[in-house]
């Protein structure tokens, strides 16, 4: 079988940095979209210096022996410029107008600084699109408003959702919204331009990192507009379900001394099926009976199951409940979760280091297509590319190339 | 706006896929079995009565749709789907794998009918792989243990923790919404559809980002902190209690520091008692990782003393104002009031003319230069546009009414 990549053919002019937004265009590059990043080695993406990395202990790592970057950046190329030398445009223009799509998440308004807007782009390229993805969009009073994940997970609902009642909240996953907005991004690059083939006409695209995340808070959102009611803090708990927990397994498993279990019982069926494997008395109490008995007396269940599961193994606890048709997870850290069979058989995990790197392990996309594989290639090293751009991509000469290295445009 | 043709077989595990897809144009049926979803019985409920009618699940993940009923399982359920299908562009579904190929409506059979359309499936697990041979069930909870991010959420004393509302599904229904459009994209080179494969345990486990790296480059385990902040170094404060509910705010190091700076100012001039144990520090290049724990724990107990007695609200637009980082811990109440989200006109009004109401709804998650996002309407009712449909594919008020009678639809 041919392996012929979906994204093929989409040339992305790529000014993303950190997280969020190469994350949104890993998704292109891995399935055949030529992504070049544009960045500078003056004021280096800082995921490029982020640990871990692959330098030897004690040396100073380089920019490019960082494994966050390469998890982020794979099957992309690199064009190292500095956009504050104004000769850097002669570059960058024509790249524009060879693009289908430059992409930005730098504070708004960098990218208006160099000239570069996008009414300035459409003069470039009439039918361009254009992503600026920023913490709160381009406009507004809090457009520039600095900060971190922290505090966009907590402006954004998260938090206050995450933990349980009688503790402070937990700002979930550090920076839980930038897990959400690249991929609201690829979706909106893509409807774009599938616009653009219906009607020629290209797009501006403004995401605000805040906004795109609401959308997986649709959910309790509506429960406060339509019933003000609001969802607040409750474990692990779920209305349709008990036990519905995690709880702790045997010490010494795969996670060390902190190894846990998720377990999920919806239905009486599986109720049925967890008594007879469990098979303590207390799972005959009348006061488990039913659902509705087992929500009144939940935390007594959750204890009683915590000490049946402590006498497991995690890993084949999962096993056994998940044989007797009952949902169960082992609770993965960052070593299991490098060992779970699934995640092999899937491939899910990838080695791609760079040049400098070796061997790097990143993960592959969550979205397969049965007609083809991602490709396995490494991110670039900073302004490994640049010679490729100048010389096949916009055909200068050996003269001119050396012209733009002497006026140290690639810094 | 774009126009693909969208079938959605899919539970509320998928909704959200096409809910995405009819928002930015596209024509989507949602295909329920007679008597509704599972989703409707999934709450909560308007007015907190459990009705197929008042899910708010169903509402938020179904606006912009046309709706219809259709037992698939059934010869004459079956052939009204492949009419529709003949000219599809995708079906999105997330039954069992292969449930649908015992049907005769899998990919193969679809793929005999319309070279070009796109099957996207979305499942715990994907369609291949042990956990799938195994028929392994997989909710909410399970995903988040299995995919690795929640282990370092939550207390350490306690079970690490998910998030209160359902998310591991709408990532992946994300996800599944990325590859149907890269999908379809990809057709237009080759005339051919696709199978797109979206396991919410990958979606989830695409959340980790440091984790596997720091076990396999650094032997580091994210360690469960509670509310706080743990990066191998300090172990810092980040929720904080004010007059009126939660602030979120965390020390930084270094050069970082110039970021806190305006707040302690702001504290030396409302002579915040015990300021001045801290306003001595060096906040424009504060050497954080060299301070001593108890130092660090001065600097936030005076900051915890200060918060208390202002309110959230006090507390956010002096931050704007003065630039320091710090925000106030929302929740649904103090969204749908927010000043930015507001300004950005976020937020939509969805029209429920059968109730006459028009309710809140969270908008476009862009906006663009030309209009692509936008909710047409709500969520529909059981089978609103059974008729319609039908019509459309050429069958008669006597075959329609033959359909009904037989349970079809």
């Amino acid at each position: 079988m041919s392996n012929r990549l979906p994204l093929e053919g989409i040339k992305i002019l790529d000014f993303h940095w950190v997280g969020a937004g190469p994350w949104a265009t890993s998704f292109f590059a891995d399935y055949g979209a030529t992504v070049l990043r544009c960045e500078s080695g003056l004021a280096p993406d800082p995921f490029r210096l982020a640990p871990p990395f692959s330098a030897p202990k004690g040396t100073r790592p380089t920019l490019n022996s960082g494994y966050m970057f390469n998890m982020l950046n794979s099957n992309k190329k690199s064009l190292r410029l500095d956009m504050k030398n104004p000769r850097s445009l002669e570059i960058v223009k024509p790249l524009i107008a060879e693009a289908d799509i430059v992409c930005e998440n730098m504070r708004p308004g960098a990218m208006a600084k160099w000239g570069l807007d996008y009414e300035k782009m459409k003069e470039i390229n009439p039918d361009i699109i254009m992503v600026s993805s920023c913490m709160q969009g381009q406009t507004g009073p809090r457009n520039k408003m600095s900060g971190f994940g922290l505090h966009l997970s907590a402006l954004g609902g998260w938090t206050s959702i995450t933990g349980w009642p009688d503790r402070e909240p937990i700002p979930p996953h550090q920076a839980y919204t930038d897990c959400i907005a690249p991929v609201h991004e690829i979706i909106a690059i893509l409807a774009a331009l599938e616009h653009r083939r219906l009607t020629g006409e290209g797009t501006y695209i403004d995401q605000s990192q805040l906004e795109s995340s609401m959308q997986l808070l649709s959910v309790p959102q509506l429960d406060w507009t339509v019933n003000h009611h609001l969802t607040e803090l409750n474990g692990n708990r779920d209305p349709y379900g008990a036990p519905h927990g995690v709880y702790r397994t045997a010490a010494g498993g795969p996670a060390g001394d902190d190894n846990w279990i998720a377990i999920e019982v919806f239905t009486e069926e599986e109720w049925e099926s967890f008594k007879k494997l469990c098979g303590q008395d207390w799972v005959n109490d009348p006061k488990f009976a039913t659902l509705a008995d087992r929500k009144a007396n939940e935390d007594e269940l959750d204890a009683l199951v915590d000490t049946w599961t402590k006498g497991f193994d995690g890993i084949e606890l999962q096993k056994k409940l998940q044989a007797a048709g009952i949902g169960a997870g082992f609770v993965h850290n960052g070593k299991t979760v490098l060992e779970d069979p699934h995640f092999e058989a899937r491939h899910f995990f990838m080695n791609t280091g760079n040049t400098e790197m070796g061997d790097a392990i990143r993960f592959g996309p969550a979205t397969k297509f049965m007609s083809c594989k991602p490709l396995e290639g490494y991110a670039p090293c900073i302004g490994e590319d640049n010679e490729w751009v100048c010389k096949e991509v916009l055909g200068m000469s050996d003269e001119k190339y050396q012209e733009y290295i002497d006026a140290e445009v690639f810094r | 706006m774009i126009r693909y043709k969208i079938l959605d077989l899919s539970d509320e595990r998928g909704q959200l896929t096409s809910k995405i897809l009819a928002d930015l144009g596209c024509q989507v049926i949602q295909i329920e079995r007679p008597g509704g979803d599972h989703a409707r019985s999934v709450g909560p409920f308007y007015n907190n009565e459990p009705d197929p009618e008042n899910s708010l699940t169903w509402w938020a993940f179904n606006t912009s749709k046309k709706g219809m009923t259709l037992d698939i399982t059934t010869p004459e359920g079956k052939e009204v789907f492949l009419k529709l299908a003949k000219d599809a562009d995708a079906v999105i579904e997330t039954y069992a794998p292969g449930y649908l190929d015992s049907l005769g409506l899998g990919y193969e059979d679809l793929k005999k009918i319309n070279k070009g359309i796109v099957l996207t499936s979305i499942t715990p697990f994907g369609q291949y792989g042990p956990y799938v041979d195994e028929g392994y069930k997989g909710g909410d909870l399970v995903l988040w243990a299995l995919g690795g991010v929640m282990y370092s959420q939550g207390y350490p004393d306690r079970a690490p923790n998910r998030l209160n509302t359902p998310q591991t599904f709408l990532h992946t229904s994300l996800m599944a919404c990325a590859g149907t459009l890269a999908a379809l994209y990809g057709r237009n080179a080759t005339g051919e559809g696709d199978h797109v494969d979206c396991a919410a345990m990958e979606a989830t486990g695409h959340l980790m980002m440091y984790e596997p790296l720091g076990w396999t480059y650094e032997h580091n385990i994210q360690k469960r902190v509670g509310s706080k902040s743990y990066r191998g170094v300090k172990l810092l404060r980040q929720v904080w209690e004010c007059k009126d509910g939660m602030v979120a705010m965390r020390l930084v190091n270094n050069k970082q520091s110039r970021t806190l700076k305006p707040l302690v100012e702001w504290m030396t001039e409302l002579g915040e008692p015990g300021v001045e144990t801290i306003n001595h520090y060096d906040w424009d290049d504060l050497p954080l990782y060299d301070m001593a724990d108890e130092e660090i724990g001065h600097i936030e107990d005076v900051w915890a003393q200060f918060f208390k007695k202002h309110t959230k609200k006090e507390l956010f637009e002096e931050a704007l104002k003065r630039r320091y980082d710090l925000t106030p811990v929302q929740n649904c109440e103090d969204l749908i009031n927010d000043e930015q989200l507001i300004a950005r006109g976020f937020f939509e009004e969805v029209e429920h003319e059968d109730l006459g109401k028009r309710f809140i709804y969270p908008g476009n998650p862009f906006k663009t230069s030309s209009e692509l996002y936008h909710i047409t309407g709500r969520a529909p009712h059981i089978g609103e546009n059974n008729e319609e449909i039908l019509r459309s594919l050429g069958y008669g008020d006597k075959d329609i009414a033959t359909l009904k009678e037989g349970g079809i639809i």
